[in-house]
């Protein structure tokens, strides 16, 4: 009998490969439920879906990150609709039992998120957006796909180098204020973006990838 | 980078390629919207109160790469968001965005943009930057009139707490956010003079 650690691993492996067409198509039906359901029905489905963090590739660094980023968003969002009801005349208690399954909703959502990125490959995720978005933009979808992969590869670097001239300017000793900084930080990161971007169009054109059949299914 | 259509060696039809230049700017686009999904998760203090970055770029979207560019760069974000890359901060990925609290500030970002994408292309820097100020402060009280609208939907049951949530609260920092648009706008129309093309 395969022991937990395997069973994760190959339950992971089988959502990983499964089309990614269905797993949008999934992620959007689940999401809908998700808005329909109140009190217990949100308790017991938040609780199946947490079951999802069982599987090793939900247990990962940046997961965790977004999942207590995701926590902390619903967290906030209960407050606001908690006090927004209570300054409204509403009783403590019948505004928090309106609040609770909101942030219920929200955590579900969240993980819903959390397990399609995780379980999705971005180039998996750019032929599905083309798939999907063909009936609507013709010969132009893929470039919405190819588009959606840029983005994944930007996203990482762009946080990377604002960090980086964070960085520089401390080690370098300079005392600016926060504003100045921030308007460095993000000036230096556009400066290298612009030049990867650049770059990136050649790659793109080099390895044709800039060929709709490429992003087709 | 100049503008011509690679030739097709492997049989692919000419009308399939797409030229360099098209290719540069999907990859502008992708980027400034990759840059408006890092500006949520870099957040500065200003006095007593956080802000991020999100807002001001997408601001900078629109001065940088205009009407139809910048559409397009806020278009890719929020498609990126909705397939599940982690695009809107504090962890949200997926619908999540557009069903939750926050689906009218998503809604307004596309207004933000188109408005302040209309200051692109204005020849002189004095003028451009007046405009740049005007639009952009009208962009962002759109996007933070549709954010209070989403807010009054979702999850506040009046629309003074949604007006003070949704709007009150951001208007202390919005034009420092604004200033930082103009400033790092500036920087990139002075090294791509051409911007954003399309409807420069």
């Amino acid at each position: 009998m395969p022991d937990r650690k395997s069973t994760s691993s190959h339950a992971g492996g089988t959502a990983r490969r499964l089309d990614a067409r269905l797993k949008v198509l999934l992620l959007l039906g689940c999401s809908i439920l998700t808005q329909y359901l109140d009190g217990l029905q949100a308790a017991v489905w938040l609780a199946f879906l947490c079951c999802l963090f069982l599987l090793r590739d939900l247990r990962t660094g940046m997961a965790m990150r977004l999942f207590r980023g995701g926590a902390v968003f619903a967290a906030f969002w209960f407050l606001v609709q908690f006090f927004a009801s209570a300054f409204d005349g509403v009783e403590l208690v019948a505004a928090a039992e309106e609040a609770l399954p909101f942030a219920g909703r929200l955590i579900a959502l969240v993980v819903l998120g959390i397990a399609f990125v995780s379980l999705t490959p971005p180039v998996q995720t750019g032929k599905a957006v083309t798939w999907f978005l063909t009936p609507f933009l013709r010969g132009n979808a893929w470039k919405a796909g190819l588009a959606l992969a840029l983005v994944s590869w930007f996203l990482p670097n762009c946080l990377g180098l604002v960090g980086k001239a964070g960085d520089a300017a401390r080690m370098r000793g300079l005392a600016l204020p926060v504003r100045t900084r921030a308007r460095l930080a993000v000036g230096a990161a556009l400066r290298t973006l612009e030049t990867q971007a650049d770059l990136i169009a050649l790659g793109l054109a080099s390895r044709r990838l800039d060929r709709p059949r490429v992003w087709r299914f | 980078m100049d503008g011509t259509t690679a030739p097709a060696e492997d049989g692919t039809a000419a009308s399939e390629q797409v030229s360099l230049d098209a290719l540069r700017q999907l990859a502008r686009a992708s980027m400034f919207a990759a840059l408006i999904g890092a500006g949520a998760f870099i957040v500065v203090p200003a006095g007593p109160l956080f802000f991020s970055l999100q807002t001001m770029a997408v601001s900078l979207a629109g001065f940088a790469l205009g009407v139809r560019q910048g559409l397009t760069a806020i278009l890719i974000y929020l498609a990126a968001g909705f397939f599940g890359l982690p695009m809107f901060g504090m962890g949200k990925a997926g619908p999540v965005a557009f069903m939750g609290p926050t689906c009218g500030f998503f809604l307004g970002f596309v207004f933000q943009t188109a408005i302040a994408g209309l200051a692109h292309g204005v020849r002189g820097r004095s003028r451009r930057i007046a405009l740049m100020a005007a639009l952009g402060t009208a962009g962002f009280l759109v996007m933070l009139a549709f954010g209070a609208a989403g807010l009054r939907i979702t999850v506040i049951p009046t629309w003074k707490g949604a007006f003070l949530a949704g709007m009150a609260a951001f208007l202390p920092v919005e034009p420092i956010k604004l200033l930082l648009a103009i400033v790092v706008a500036e920087g990139y129309l002075r090294r791509n003079p051409e911007g954003g093309r399309g409807d420069a």
